[in-house]
């Protein structure tokens, strides 16, 4: 806003003084930036909201009961970095720093010190042990997801971003794979609620052959539906496997335990819920061309040996020819000794005759 | 379900793979083999045709379930 503009309207509307927003934002910061106070503060607290950036900056809340402050770590060794965890308490030692920018405070720590889990992480540990105690993240009880699944059916809410991000995974693999949502809220008091009934849905009323339940990140409170007992029982209940979604890398809830394969973002369920269509059709080809060469092969060998009982005949032929030849030979060889033998008497006879005759 | 029908199929195929491949058959009953392999391919394939790609919203409304298809 230019100073002409705000003269104008001191006179108009007779104030001393009209503010614009950088001005406003100026001197809120430059006021806590004089006070002592502010200038290195103790602040006990629960973490919340906690995201890392890819530069490693780490933004989070600090909350209590009935309030919140946000903080920012741009630069701080591994091991205070480590302390900082969505629903654990910690202390902090730093500064409080006006961002002009958003105009909001904000706590710029020096050093954080561990205190102890906060309350809803104890209340989130009792229950993860109780269920685990009760057997229900127990990898022998978790079932096998199809492999080729006909109907799919997805608990989310029907306009986020995490259902078209489940939906896109899925036909990215298999486009003609039929998608059936059913719509819940997946924060809030009627959440817990809504997802349970989903499972219901999908298991008596309307059954499919996998559920995926899934929602973007979100605060350790934004996501405490998926901490309910009530959907840890519906989830180990439920006759369909389950797959969960939910969150970012960071976030495991007490659902994801409880389901039959916990992946780390919705499109990653999507994925893992559905074959390779194109993998498939070409193991499908593969398995063509192995009919295929197994018959040509059997007729080759089935042709090789024709041709050699062919040949085991015609010699067998060639034999017997020779054999009975040889016989032919033989009894032309006996006929003919036998024949000397009779022309012989005949000649003696003849020989006897004739001396009978002379003498 | 028709995912274990598909499975079901494909170890039938292999199995014939194998069977043609010792080679102690007859042709005939390999032509026989080659022809069912390929009918089970073809169903397979048919398998894998199945569905449309829809997305449909669902919900009871009285007593009754409703399906609306849902554009993302």
């Amino acid at each position: 806003m230019n100073e002409e503009k705000l003269n104008t309207l001191k006179e108009k509307h007779s104030i001393s003084d009209v503010h614009s927003v950088s001005s406003l934002n100026d001197y809120l910061y430059n006021k806590f930036q004089s006070d002592p106070t502010l200038e290195t503060i103790h602040l006990l607290g629960e973490v919340s909201n906690l995201s890392v950036t890819s530069k490693n900056y780490m933004y989070f809340d600090m909350k209590d009961k009935n309030s919140k402050i946000s903080c920012v770590v741009f630069k701080m060794p591994l091991k205070q970095r480590e302390l900082v965890e969505n629903g654990k308490e910690i202390l902090i030692h730093g500064k409080v720093d006006y961002y002009r920018g958003q105009g909001r405070a904000q706590i710029m720590p020096f050093n954080i010190l561990p205190v102890g889990e906060g309350i809803l992480a104890t209340k989130l540990r009792t229950l993860k042990e109780k269920l685990k105690d009760e057997g229900l993240f127990d990898e022998s009880k978790k079932k096998k997801i199809p492999f080729l699944p006909n109907k799919i059916g997805i608990i989310t809410s029907k306009g986020s971003d995490a259902l078209k991000d489940m939906v896109n995974s899925i036909h990215g693999k298999f486009s003609n794979m039929d998608i059936y949502v059913y719509h819940s809220a997946v924060q809030g008091d009627e959440s817990a609620h809504q997802l349970c009934e989903g499972i219901e849905f999908f298991n008596v009323i309307h059954p499919v052959d996998v559920i995926i339940m899934g929602r973007g990140g979100g605060s350790l409170e934004d996501l405490m539906s998926f901490n309910d007992e009530s959907v840890a029982r519906a989830i180990y209940g439920s006759a369909i496997p389950v797959i969960t979604g939910i969150g970012h890398r960071e976030d495991v809830s007490i659902a994801d335990y409880t389901a039959d394969i916990h992946e780390i973002t919705p499109t990653a369920a999507g994925k893992v819920a559905v074959p390779d269509k194109l993998e498939i059709i070409s193991q499908s080809e593969k398995f063509k061309y192995q009919v295929d060469a197994a018959y040509r092969k059997l007729v080759k060998i089935k042709d090789k040996e024709k041709e050699i009982k062919k040949k085991q005949t015609e010699i067998k032929m060639k034999d017997k020819e020779i054999i009975s030849h040889a016989m032919v030979i033989e009894q032309e060889k006996k006929m003919s000794i036998w024949y000397k033998i009779v022309i012989l008497i005949l000649l003696m006879i003849i020989l006897g005759l004739i001396g009978t005759v002379i003498f | 379900m028709s995912g274990d029908r598909y499975k079901e199929n494909e170890a039938r195929i292999e199995e014939i793979i194998r069977t043609i491949n010792i080679g102690i058959i007859t042709q005939e009953a390999a032509n026989k083999l080659r022809f069912e392999a390929e009918r089970l391919l073809v169903e397979n394939r048919k398998i894998l045709e199945k569905g449309e790609g829809q997305v449909f919203l669902v919900s009871i409304q009285g007593k009754k379930v409703v399906e609306k298809e849902l554009v993302l």
